[in-house]
């Protein structure tokens, strides 16, 4: 017990070796999201100029066939009997560096006490643990978007408008504050073992589901609209803000103004 | 004391004046005004209804007005609003009270609300005026709300020790913690009513007796949204805020400055109410720090409550003065958490698990020894709230059952709220068990490697002779963390 010892005379006080002040992995462990997501948004920047994604894309719209979007590289083109195994791949590869550079970084608060709630011994596994199950969640909707950009059914100026218009309508209706109520929620982290791998892995596929529920319509609609940047950027602005700003429900009112802004804009475009 | 300035009293010795009545001129002055409220008049202004100054503190769904549905809780604004809240209240009462026709001259002028003390033993039943079925001239009395615990209403069971334990608040050292840990007034965070802050945590004082009071009343008293309906809350909430004074007045002892937050989110935060006569001014905890000379109030008695302490920790803990200063700065780390969850359901339930050893702990976060010992109790939720508060017990190390330690108590206050599915976070608790722990280390009576925690619901045996301990209970996680 001699090392727990706890003396009187620090009551209030932290002791300290050789007075060193914490280091900012001790005290933000979560921080490592925001590195990863700007380097995803590298990509989707650098993929925009260079590969079919966003208004880049539209040229191959309904063209000869080629299914561009995401992360599609410009030469891609689809063989006539289906997606080849390669551009599936590389949609779903496209799907998750939006994901990690779009909603990770709202995914903060809950990596954050995933750190605290685990041994420190545990504490990176327990959010890499959060990290891949938050993200097989999102790899559900990749499977629709990775359809919609293979076959691409409606012009996309009317797909943009129609999507972000839905999008505004959803962040009106009480279902989505429900569920941006219920992305807060945590629940209980275990101590060691399975039980604790489990509760991390849970805590990430349940954190994930409830994302989706939230953000979902609004990522649908940076699908529908061709993942045009100003879109990308403005829907990680909003859902961002909702999910990590103080009262951030009450964002909600401004972000459907503002999407449904953005659908008279892409939409007249 | 400054000219004008009202007293606010004790309402058990007020009552006492004249052993022969249950009302004396200020309870009944208040029952008279509180009756004109309930009457929900149109022609009054909108904040003179009763039903309009329940739902400032509690309403489903958000109306969205900025005005209804503020109460915060579960953190650092807890006291400065509910001490905004009452102020507007008291002001409403005092007009309505002065057009009242039959009130004393001197009663008008010098109205105050009273408060609830519940710490003597003699006062743990709800004071007398707010039991009687009618007032004085026969009619049916305001003061009486038919939705609280029968218990309380007829007499039968009084708070416990341990439910009006100063223990906890008392010897607190800081207001408020930025690293989710306990303090007196609350975690810091933003606008919290429905647990909205990842994270935040209520403080000593708005657990015990805050809470416990809340439950032990009960129905009405034990929800957000219906908890201003009964009319002791406000002379509950006076009494809080009469305590917050107790607070730091000690803490002011020896000249010490203000002890509350001087951060500008905290001071300058501002919150709306109507007055009395419906214009909507916002005010911000800096706005009401000194009750004198910014609100024109204080009470009769600031000296520290002598509560019996309870039975568990009498003569066996000793309390060790915290200095005052910052809070400790780093974040609490886990040492052990339980492996499953654990169902309350009016009986004893104990559960026990392993703690890490903390000596790798302390040289990788740069620390050589914890400061504080806290015991978390966390992700609780009931489809409905029990009839009592839950005592928390440290066993010790040989397993004499008794021979535990009693840590506080978790009340379950905004229980119903926290469950809904659509809420942001379940109630959680966290306790400060340093002196426990130093007092188990001394007698050896404390195992580094494990600790087992008991949960017992308190009135016991009064409630189990009545009518029972009401609904179950999940608990999802203990732990114990050090800071």
């Amino acid at each position: 017990m001699s090392n727990v010892a706890i003396r009187p005379d620090q009551r209030g006080r932290v002791a300290q070796v050789g007075g060193r002040p914490p280091r900012v992995w001790e005290t933000h462990p979560e921080w490592w999201v925001l590195p990863a997501s700007g380097l995803g948004w590298l990509v989707l920047a650098g993929a925009s100029q260079t590969m079919g994604l966003g208004p880049a894309a539209m040229s191959g719209h309904g063209g000869a066939g080629m299914p561009e979007g995401m992360l599609m590289p410009k030469g891609m083109t689809m063989p006539t009997d289906g997606p080849s195994a390669g551009v599936l791949v590389a949609l779903v590869s496209g799907w998750l560096v939006m994901v990690v550079a779009m909603m990770l970084p709202s995914a903060v608060p809950n990596i954050r006490y995933v750190a605290f709630a685990s041994l420190h011994a545990r504490r990176a596994r327990a959010m890499a643990l959060f990290g891949v199950g938050y993200l097989l969640v999102w790899l559900v909707p990749a499977v629709p978007a990775a359809l919609w950009h293979l076959f691409h059914p409606l012009p996309i100026a009317v797909a943009s408008g129609l999507g972000l218009g839905l999008a505004a309508v959803w962040e009106l209706t009480p279902q989505k504050r429900s569920a941006l109520r219920r992305c807060r929620r945590t629940i209980p982290i275990r101590a060691r073992g399975l039980t604790a791998d489990r509760s991390c892995l849970r805590f990430g596929v349940v954190s994930g589901g409830r994302c989706v529920s939230a953000c979902g319509p609004a990522m649908a609609a940076v699908v529908l609209a061709d993942h045009q940047l100003p879109v990308v950027a403005l829907v990680t602005g909003l859902m961002f803000a909702q999910r990590v700003c103080r009262r951030g429900e009450r964002l909600r009112s401004p972000a459907a103004g503002l999407l449904a802004l953005a659908a008279v804009a892409t939409g007249l475009g | 004391m400054l000219a004008g300035v009202r007293v606010r009293r004790d309402i058990w010795r007020l009552e006492a004046e004249d052993p022969a009545t249950p009302w004396d001129p200020v309870s009944l002055a208040y029952a008279r005004a509180v009756g004109v409220m309930k009457q929900e008049s149109s022609s009054n202004p909108v904040s003179w209804s009763w039903r309009y100054q329940t739902q400032v503190h509690g309403l489903e769904p958000d109306p969205h007005d900025g005005l209804r549905r503020q109460c915060q809780h579960n953190g650092w604004y807890f006291l400065p609003w509910h001490r905004m809240y009452l102020f507007r209240f008291e002001a409403i009462v005092r007009v309505i009270i002065h057009g009242l026709d039959g009130v004393d001259e001197d009663v008008k002028q010098s109205w105050a609300l009273p408060y609830w003390n519940y710490a003597p033993t003699a006062s743990r039943m709800l004071p007398p005026a707010f039991r009687e079925k009618l007032l004085p001239d026969g009619t049916k009395n305001p003061l009486r709300d038919e939705a609280r615990e029968d218990h309380v209403n007829d007499g039968t069971v009084g708070l416990a020790d341990e439910q009006v334990s100063s223990d906890g608040w008392l010897n607190e050292g800081f207001f408020s913690s930025a690293v989710s840990a306990t303090s007196f007034g609350g975690s810091e965070g933003g606008w919290n009513h429905l647990h909205e802050v990842a994270g935040a945590l209520p403080g000593a004082l708005e657990i015990t007796p805050h809470g416990d009071v809340h439950i032990y009343v009960g129905k009405d008293m034990a929800s957000f949204e219906t908890a201003g309906n009964d009319a002791v809350f406000w002379l509950h909430h006076a009494n809080i805020d009469r305590l917050w004074e107790v607070w730091r007045g000690v803490r002011r002892q020896g000249g010490a400055g203000m002890p509350e937050p001087a951060e500008l989110a905290w001071r300058n935060e501002p919150f709306k109410f109507r007055d009395f006569a419906d214009n909507v001014a916002p005010m911000t905890p800096a706005d009401v720090l000194d009750t004198e000379s910014q609100l024109g109030y204080v009470y009769d008695d600031v000296s520290p409550p002598v509560t019996p302490r309870p039975p568990t920790r009498r003569g066996r803990i000793v309390k060790q003065e915290k200095p005052p200063g910052d809070p400790p700065e780093f974040i609490p780390e886990r040492m052990g958490v339980t492996s499953e969850s654990v169902v309350l359901s009016g009986g004893s339930e104990t559960v026990g698990f392993a703690l890490t050893q903390p000596g790798a702990v302390r040289s990788r976060a740069g620390r050589t020894e914890p400061a504080r010992v806290l015991l978390n109790v966390e992700h609780i939720r009931s489809t409905s709230v029990p009839k009592t508060s839950y005592g928390v017990y440290i066993d010790p190390a040989d397993g004499a059952s008794d021979d535990e330690y009693f840590v506080g108590s978790i009340p379950f206050f905004g229980l119903r709220e926290a469950s809904q599915d659509d809420a942001e976070h379940e109630l959680r608790y966290s306790f400060d068990v340093t002196e426990i722990v130093n007092a188990l280390r001394d007698q050896d009576k404390w195992d580094a490697n494990r600790v087992q925690i008991t949960f017992r619901p308190l009135n016991q045996p009064a409630l189990a002779a009545t009518e029972g301990f009401g609904a179950e209970v999940e608990i999802g996680s203990v732990s114990i963390a050090y800071q």
